[in-house]
């Protein structure tokens, strides 16, 4: 891996586009790798018919079938690992934004695709939607969005991409890897995700492997993931408490072995749930998001999130981070709005929460909240809007959030310095895609 | 000592045998606690409120909290807090006995100050692990105490993660009894060798946590187990028996498939729970290995049991002759006591 740079697994940064780039069939099929010549064909006569939105939809949906092609390589059991929650979901399950990101965890694309991608979905799914009120893409819109999908997907030929992740997996499954080994040594300065990542696959290695191979992959569990647990925020401490309990429920007792010897050496059995009826919150959570980030999301969100206002007045603490993450995005909206009949229900789970909670939210889910991250640093005047409201409607003493730029951010959106908080939000988003965000 | 002239020789083997323990797993309270404590568990064998026996589950340590960290989905709910003296032990202890009727585990934390009694409970489905596994296990480290258990009505058992496994028998006769095969390996596998592969393992898993179970809710009784679609026996003719067996193992499964619910979840506890309330009923229950239970309240008819009233050793004499049967439907015989004379039976063994 060293060989690539200083990066666990590498992904494209996206085929050159040429400064004249034609919008035609031969300009199209010139650099396009995955789609058929008659996809091609019906592509250039919808643009060239300006039915940008059909051109633009068609090819949305061949790229997005292409990621979840390459996702299905590694299995249901891990996609499900990577999204967390008790359910089994299928490649086909995953929302638009689930596919993005889990391309992006694995090195099919990059941190500049995805962000594309998620405005592309949004923009997309606004266009779909009732809401648009007859309104329809032009042509900017669309030609971005071509261009996108060809540069970052379609113009990869996706039987030559090597899959460096992949690679990566194989070493962890086949390799004997301790502290002083180059993987475990990049891994522990490499951005975040790639931690979130190797975490949870580990995880999946040791629940799907047998013989030989659990016993190598269960060794390097206990090498690898002590090294990065300090790291780690909770979201993904959480993991393997649950694997623990679920291997506990299975009478697994290898399973229970291992993981147990990991979490005495980590210390972390507070991360081992009470109960696993925190998952049912986490599968809620990870359900608001999948209707925030689809289309309709106004019509779908107050369904899902009254589902969650209805399960109980306390969110157990392993599901909290997900919970709050998951309401917030609800609560911000999009570039094109919010959903205002969820907003009764978001708010009265906010309302339920302490003083201590939200410092808690602020000082140690906040500044790993991709999604929220994301919103601030592109935030229009809506968001910033829905931003200042919610602050106002819970309030608690930032002056103990401890974390200096949070309280900034905080600040600054009292003060409506939307710039400002804009700015420290990108900075706080920028930090966790690269090894600089430590904990 | 004298005593008219000869001496009087006391063995408190049992007291020894428990001072050790705890004195290797490192159990530490005061001398009036341990007392109070000890003179408690002599009465655990025949501990009985208003006529029902209790088998009692007790966990005792320091830094339990500790301990218990280890514990997944468990329930841990402290009822009082008690003196370190050990004055107000015993009332305490009965003010609990009677949640180990429900499987909770008495837990007693003795602390600097203050000893807590709390009751513990782990839901681990029907096939997880119990506290048991999960508390002693090799890697205990640490961990100073000791789990004590009553297993017949002469017979404690008493766990601790360094002295392992000690059963304290409270009765002078060893056993002479032949030793049969393992309960745990041998009536589990004969139970569901019938069950589809696919299903095989994690119905395997389930009658394991089921037989566990057993022998704290079952009181004496004959479980025999046969072939599917065998023949039937003509001895065993006087029972009632199910048209439409009762299908544990499908139980099981249901509740694995999809999404469990709180209904399949409460179907399977009252299917399962049939078994236990079957086999507390006078005479023979028959399972066969698909995992079902075809009948129960069955009585043998043969001259050494005409006794119908199958208790003691009438129970004995009915289970040596379905032993010796050689009906070649009977594949094992499963015998509970509460004497501690509990065994499995293959009926290929001699």
């Amino acid at each position: 891996m060293a060989e690539q740079g200083l990066v666990l697994w590498a992904s494209p940064n996206g085929i050159k586009l040429p400064t004249n780039f034609q919008f035609s069939e031969s300009g199209i099929v010139n650099l396009n790798k995955q789609l058929k010549p008659s996809e091609v064909k019906k592509i250039v006569s919808a643009f060239d018919g300006q039915a940008y939105d059909m051109a633009t939809e068609y090819i949305w949906a061949r790229t997005l079938s292409r990621l979840r092609e390459r996702i299905s390589v590694f299995g249901a059991a891990f996609v499900t690992e990577m999204i967390g929650g008790s359910k089994e979901i299928g490649i086909d399950e995953l929302s638009s934004v689930e596919v993005i990101s889990l391309a992006t965890d694995l090195g099919f694309i990059n941190e500049t695709a995805k962000l594309r991608f998620i405005q592309t979905n949004e923009l997309i799914n606004h266009f779909m939607s009732t809401k648009s009120d007859g309104e329809e893409m032009d042509r900017i819109d669309a030609e971005g969005t071509i261009k996108a999908c060809i540069q970052f997907v379609l113009g990869y030929d996706s039987d030559n991409t090597p899959l460096e992740f992949a690679k990566f997996r194989d070493e962890l499954r086949t390799e004997p890897l301790n502290p002083d080994s180059p993987s475990v040594k990049l891994l522990s300065i490499s951005p975040y995700f790639y931690k979130r990542t190797a975490v949870r696959t580990i995880l999946n290695l040791i629940k799907t492997t047998k013989g030989a191979e659990f016993e190598r992959v269960s060794a390097n569990a206990i090498s690898v993931i002590p090294e990065i647990w300090n790291s780690l925020n909770s979201d993904d401490r959480w993991p393997v408490g649950f694997s623990y309990a679920g291997a506990v429920n299975d009478a697994n007792n290898g399973l229970v072995k291992v993981l147990k010897a990991l979490l005495m050496k980590v210390q972390g059995f507070d991360y081992v749930p009470e109960n696993l009826r925190s998952m049912s919150f986490i599968d809620v959570a990870n359900e608001i998001l999948r209707a925030h980030y689809e289309a309709d999301n106004f019509y779908n969100e107050p369904v899902v999130v009254k589902k969650l206002a209805n399960m109980g007045s306390v969110i157990p603490a392993p599901a909290f981070n997900q919970c709050i993450n998951a309401l917030l995005c609800c609560k911000l909206g999009n570039t094109y709005g919010i959903s205002w009949a969820a907003q009764n229900h978001v708010d009265q789970i906010f309302s339920s929460l302490s003083e201590d909670r939200w410092v808690y939210y602020f000082d140690s889910v906040f500044p790993f909240s991709e999604n929220v991250l994301r919103k601030l640093s592109y935030a229009n005047d809506s968001i910033q809007a829905q931003f200042r409201s919610f602050l106002r409607l819970n309030p608690f003493k930032h002056e103990l959030v401890s974390v200096p730029i949070v309280r900034r951010i905080i600040k600054n959106a009292e003060q409506k310095e939307d710039a400002v908080v804009q700015k420290l939000s990108r900075k706080l988003f920028d930090e966790l895609q690269s090894s600089d965000r430590n904990t | 000592m004298e005593n008219g002239g000869s001496s009087v020789h006391v063995h408190d083997v049992g007291a020894t045998v428990i001072e050790r323990i705890l004195s290797e797993e490192r159990v530490s309270f005061s001398e009036s606690f341990q007392f109070s404590l000890l003179q408690f568990l002599s009465s655990i064998c025949n501990y009985e409120e208003e006529g029902t026996k209790i088998p009692l589950n007790i966990l005792i340590g320091n830094r339990i909290d500790s301990l218990l960290a280890y514990i997944p989905n468990k329930r841990l709910l402290h009822i009082v807090d008690g003196q370190i003296s050990g004055n107000d032990l015993e009332r305490n202890l009965r003010r609990l006995a009677r949640f180990c009727i429900g499987d909770w585990t008495i837990v007693i934390d003795v602390r600097e100050d203050v000893v807590a009694f709390s009751i513990c409970k782990v839901f681990s489905g029907p096939t997880g692990f119990d506290l048991i596994d999960l508390i002693f296990d090799n890697r205990g480290q640490g961990q100073s105490a000791i789990f004590v258990q009553r297993s017949s009505r002469d017979e404690v058992t008493i766990f601790g993660s360094k002295s392992g496994c000690s059963k304290l028998q409270l009765r002078f006769a060893r056993a002479n009894y032949p030793v049969y095969s393992s309960i745990d390996s041998e009536l589990i596998i004969d139970t569901t060798e019938s069950v589809s592969n696919d299903n095989r393992d994690y119905v395997r898993k389930v009658a394991r946590r089921l037989f566990r179970t057993i022998e704290k809710r079952v009181h004496g009784a004959i479980l025999l187990l046969v072939k599917n679609n065998s023949v039937a026996i003509p001895e065993l003719a006087d029972g009632i028996y199910f048209q439409k067996p009762v299908d544990l193992a499908q139980a099981a499964i249901d509740l694995s498939n999809g999404s469990p619910n709180l209904a399949s979840s409460e179907e399977f506890d009252a299917v399962s729970g049939l078994l236990f309330e079957m086999l507390n009923v006078d005479g023979i229950t028959i399972v066969d290995d698909l995992f079902r239970i075809i009948a129960y309240n069955v009585f043998l008819r043969t001259p050494a049991t005409e006794d119908r009233r199958l208790s003691g050793g009438a129970r004995r004499r009915t289970a040596d002759t379905l032993c010796s049967m050689t009906n070649p439907g009977i594949v094992g015989v499963y015998f509970i006591s509460q004497d501690g004379q509990t065994f499995y039976k293959r009926k290929s063994n001699g």
